[in-house]
């Protein structure tokens, strides 16, 4: 039954359009897809691999950066720079994953180790002002084009992009469902369950560690090359902690245990904020409130609420 | 079947065996019996790939398998069913004999052996779709020995299977060991329970501080005076 679930809920996302009437509602589904999609891979490492790494946020924005440098600065065409930039990604997922996993750093140690790989990558941004333009940011005037047979069609308008983003979710997501229906997602998920037993079973801990953390990361790296384009601006916010813990609340929100749950948690912390009507404080509060109890009542997430736990990945 | 040739192996500073020496021929049940932090599990572990020794050789089937990864252990027919009732408790029953098949070159046909592991405990197919950890103790040592069935071995380590259980599972399991040997398959068992492990073995090893200090024909060690006074508490 829950199978359909993401199906359903995907036919209903691909209608949507007809109903929405308004840009600022676009504008906030448009968000909470983009950011439920860094909430889907955050989760391939965190919920199914068991590993806390605060190394999302570095993943998003150095893709969003590198992207916007090679389009704004260097005329290059935007589905070309998602090349460079998520292999850019990738090495360093792979150097600073190598790092952690080879000296098996688990739970805190790695979430401070990964947080520290990112902030140092972070103060690299904020400091190469000829490059990234420092604190101030970065405005992105580019606009992606598509082929069509009439020439090219650039991306702009609100329901271009809510598509837009719902092809990212849908890439992320189906990747994640593949790697995790195989062999692969049973050795994740054993990894999590019981480290040694797996190493036991001839499982090769370190690879498979390794691999959820670059697949993961790499994702994170698709949703920034597109995030910058949507927004029209990129600072080094987006590398932050701050972003890494939002991610983390979304998951957490939504439900580790499953791939679809993130999607959820995502949608609703983007929108809570725009749905509370209070003023700025008061709103932050409740937002928080909503949070803690969230997770205090329901320890599996909202959709944690439905799912029946039973199989292994 | 198995050699091992003056096995050193350190944790830290603490040297936990000292020249250790052992065979395991084919199709023979051999025990290895011992106090407490005698360095039974600590042998178990490195024939399984998983501590690597200072010094030593160890060989099977005639060839040496010292550089092998525990992958290629597996891959090659040994085994370690793990102390502790080692199974991943989130895991339905066929999950986790499924993943017993993870080193096997050909695990993509593993399930089809799924039925011998069923024939051999017909309480795991009643709960083939249960969460693991939700068996009794004695149900969760005979998962992990039917997951250890599941990579095909032909030499099986077993790390203390009786701990914790009761008298009648622990008669279950000799019959168990008995009938593993029946298949083909070689036994390495480390046990502290000694009588169990007398009785089921054709030869056995003493090990104390790391060091084998009797050995023989199981029978004959079962009525030596230092084991019954040391192990069989008479």
């Amino acid at each position: 039954m829950m199978r359909f679930v993401p199906l359903v809920a995907l036919a209903c996302a691909l209608a949507a359009p007809l109903f929405i009437r308004s840009d600022s509602t676009f504008a906030i589904v448009t968000f909470g897809l983009l950011l439920a999609s860094l909430a889907v891979s955050f989760n391939l490492i965190f919920g199914f691999t068991g590993q806390l790494s605060f190394f999302h946020a570095a993943s998003f924005g150095v893709a969003a950066y590198i992207t916007a440098i090679l389009v704004s600065d260097y005329r290059w065409n935007f589905w070309l720079a998602i090349g460079p930039a998520l292999a850019t990604v990738a090495m360093l997922a792979l150097v600073v994953g190598a790092i952690c996993f080879r000296f098996k750093l688990r739970e805190f140690y790695f979430a401070v180790v990964t947080m520290a790989f990112s902030e140092m990558i972070r103060l690299v941004v904020v400091n190469w002002n000829s490059v990234t333009n420092g604190t101030l940011g970065m405005t992105v005037t580019a606009q992606p084009t598509l082929w069509s047979p009439s020439g090219p069609v650039a991306l702009s308008g609100a329901r271009v992009w809510y598509y837009v983003a719902l092809a990212v979710l849908v890439v992320t997501y189906v990747v994640c469902q593949r790697v995790l229906a195989s062999w692969i997602g049973r050795c994740f998920a054993a990894i999590r369950l019981n480290e040694q037993l797996g190493e036991t079973l001839g499982v090769n801990v370190f690879l498979y560690k390794l691999l959820s953390f670059v697949i993961g990361s790499v994702l994170a790296g698709l949703v920034g090359c597109f995030y910058g384009f949507y927004t029209g601006f990129i600072e080094p916010q987006y590398l932050s902690i701050t972003q890494s813990l939002d991610i983390i609340s979304m998951v957490l929100l939504g439900g580790v245990s499953s791939l679809f749950g993130p999607v959820i948690g995502g949608l609703v912390l983007t929108a809570l904020p725009h749905v509370i009507d209070l003023t700025a404080e008061l709103r932050i509060i409740l937002y928080g409130a909503i949070l803690i109890f969230v997770i205090l009542v329901m320890p599996r997430g909202i959709f944690g609420l439905f799912e029946r736990p039973h199989h292994a990945v | 079947m198995l050699e091992v040739a003056a096995l050193d192996v350190f944790y830290g500073k603490q040297q936990v065996l000292r020249g250790l020496n052992l065979r395991v021929g084919q199709g023979e049940v051999v025990a290895l019996i011992g106090p407490n932090a005698a360095g039974k599990s600590t042998t178990l572990r490195v024939l399984a790939g998983l501590k690597k020794p200072a010094t030593g050789n160890i060989a099977l089937a005639g060839r040496n398998i010292g550089a092998l990864s525990t992958a290629q252990r597996v891959a090659g027919g040994l085994v370690l069913v793990p102390e502790g009732r080692q199974i991943f408790a989130r895991f339905t029953v066929e999950d986790n004999l499924l993943m017993g098949a993870y080193a096997r070159r050909d695990r993509d046909s593993s399930r089809g052996d799924l039925e011998r592991v069923f024939a051999m405990f017909p309480r795991l197919r009643e709960r083939r779709e249960q969460r693991a950890g939700s068996m009794s103790g004695g149900e969760q040592q005979m998962l992990a020995i039917g997951r250890g069935l599941m990579a095909k071995p032909s030499l099986m380590l077993l790390d203390e299977p009786t701990l914790g259980l009761a008298p009648i599972i622990i008669d279950e399991l000799s019959n168990t060991i008995h009938n593993l040997a029946t298949n083909g398959i070689t036994i390495l068992l480390a046990e502290q329970n000694a009588a169990m492990a007398l009785s089921c073995a054709h030869r056995a090893y003493v090990l104390e501080s790391g060091r084998i200090v009797l050995d023989g024909e199981a029978a004959a060690l079962a009525n030596a005076p230092e084991v019954k006074q040391m192990y069989l508490g008479s």
